[in-house]
């Protein structure tokens, strides 16, 4: 293969061919597809390809959307689903991976089960600036801000067939912290993610300027250091929970946890917009 | 047996049941005689066909083991019509064998195999197609098929704009 000054005719192929071979590619590919050459133009951004590139649920998708709206093709409708849409009544938003077209969810904290969330001296719910902006649409309209606890528990669960199969996911928690936050550095909390009995645990820790606390574990030689967050758009941060891979997306579901129980110290000043789930691409 | 004629003349014998990988000859076949002709087929062309057809019909010949009608199930869910995974380690690598084959000779077989409506193979030609498209940027993919960029400078910027994340980082 790769004679690359053969004719090879690729413009007599029967109608539809193009399309699809270029359906068997990614959303990537078609999109560098587009530019080759009108031929290739019209092939690549037929309802043929997006209709491949799209998830197989996406009638329940829109149905499912707090906001309906209007798409004039499929391909336009794929990159209408590239940014989050609140679905489930606003419980946990939806998008699409543009490069690879796989499923993004981040559930939000409602959704979310937190020890003594509804105990007002232990979490309140706030609605945060950027949560009120309905023509965006895309921010949950509460989160869960932590006033002071000791036992600090938050599970998540997402069911594995809403998610796209063969592929490798991680999740993350996605945070604020409060201008007083206080115990979140040290002892790091716990994160794991558990699938059928596959299970996986890693120390987090949500203070960034915990990295000095992070190198001083180094080299006292502790091998498994926690996890620093990581800044998001917004001001907001995310923290890495762990990662799974999604088989064939079968009947079982991912169980996400994030707690710090062993310390007995109080902690405060966490704000918690949600769960998020995406894929993760290895370098 | 059935008797194909191509397009340059050449007859060629085969079995029924490796003529029918083919629905457009076994619908033929069933009102008609039994010498085919294959007008637009060249010779060459028809015996890769029939090469192939040969191996499938042998393989698939065997009852569908239950795992491979889960995966044909599976897979029928897109309104497209896509043929079935090939699930036989064997035949698979058989396939990829089959189709090292240059661009203009893949196009051949896929034309033949599309009037013929051999679905399979045509959905292994098209895979194959595809596998030289991903990963490469438009101008890899223009030497790659020998295609003319017949777009205007100005639609050509336009498409680039409109997809710029597709085009970064070459």
């Amino acid at each position: 293969m790769g004679k690359e000054k053969e004719d090879s005719g690729i413009e007599k192929l029967p109608e539809g061919c193009i399309a699809h071979a270029i359906a068997h590619t990614s959303p990537l590919d078609a999109c560098r597809s587009s530019a080759v050459s009108t031929t290739f133009r019209a092939a690549a951004d037929s309802d043929l390809v997006w209709h491949r590139f799209l998830p197989a649920d996406t009638p329940s998708i829109l149905s499912s959307a707090l906001r309906p709206f209007e798409y004039s093709s499929k391909r336009d409708l794929f990159f209408r689903l590239c940014d989050p849409i609140l679905i489930d009544g606003g419980k946990m938003s939806m998008w699409l991976e543009r490069s690879t077209g796989a499923k993004c969810y981040m559930i939000s904290a409602r959704e979310l089960t937190i020890v003594w969330g509804e105990t007002p001296e232990y979490w309140r719910w706030i609605s945060l600036p950027d949560s009120r902006f309905p023509e965006v649409a895309v921010r949950f309209p509460e989160v869960a801000e932590l006033m002071n606890v000791c036992w600090l528990e938050i599970r998540g669960s997402i069911q594995s067939k809403l998610l796209t199969p063969k592929t490798t996911y991680a999740a993350y928690l996605v945070f604020k912290l409060a201008y007083r936050s206080r115990g979140l550095d040290d002892p790091p909390q716990q994160a794991s993610v558990k699938v059928g009995l596959r299970s996986s645990t890693t120390l987090v820790c949500l203070q960034p300027r915990s990295a000095a606390a992070r190198e001083r574990r180094i080299r006292m030689g502790e091998s498994d250091p926690p996890t620093l967050p990581l800044a998001r758009d917004n001001g907001w941060m995310e923290v890495a929970i762990g990662e799974f891979y999604n088989e064939e997306g079968e009947d079982g579901e991912v169980a996400i946890s994030f707690t710090e129980i062993k310390g007995g110290h109080w902690k405060k000043g966490l704000i918690v917009e949600g769960i998020e789930i995406r894929p993760k691409h290895r370098k | 047996m059935i008797k194909l004629v191509s397009g340059d003349g050449a007859e060629f014998e085969v079995e029924e049941e490796v003529a029918f990988q083919s629905k457009i000859i076994k619908d033929i076949v069933a009102d008609a005689d039994d010498v085919i002709p294959l007008p637009t087929v060249s010779s060459k062309v028809l015996i890769q066909v029939i090469e192939y057809c040969r191996k499938h019909a042998a393989v698939n010949s065997f009852p569908l083991s239950p795992s491979s009608s889960a995966a044909a199930a599976a897979s029928s869910s897109s309104s497209i019509s896509y043929s079935k995974p090939v699930s036989d380690p064997a035949l698979r690598a058989w396939d990829n064998e089959f189709v090292k084959l240059n661009n203009s000779s893949l196009f051949d077989i896929v034309i033949a195999a599309n009037y013929l409506d051999i679905e399979e193979l045509v959905d292994l030609v098209l895979e194959t197609v595809a596998d030289r498209i991903k990963g490469k940027q438009a101008q890899e993919i223009r030497r790659q098929f020998n295609i003319e960029n017949d777009f205007t400078p100005e639609e050509e910027e336009a498409l680039r704009r409109e997809n710029s994340w597709a085009f970064q980082n070459n």
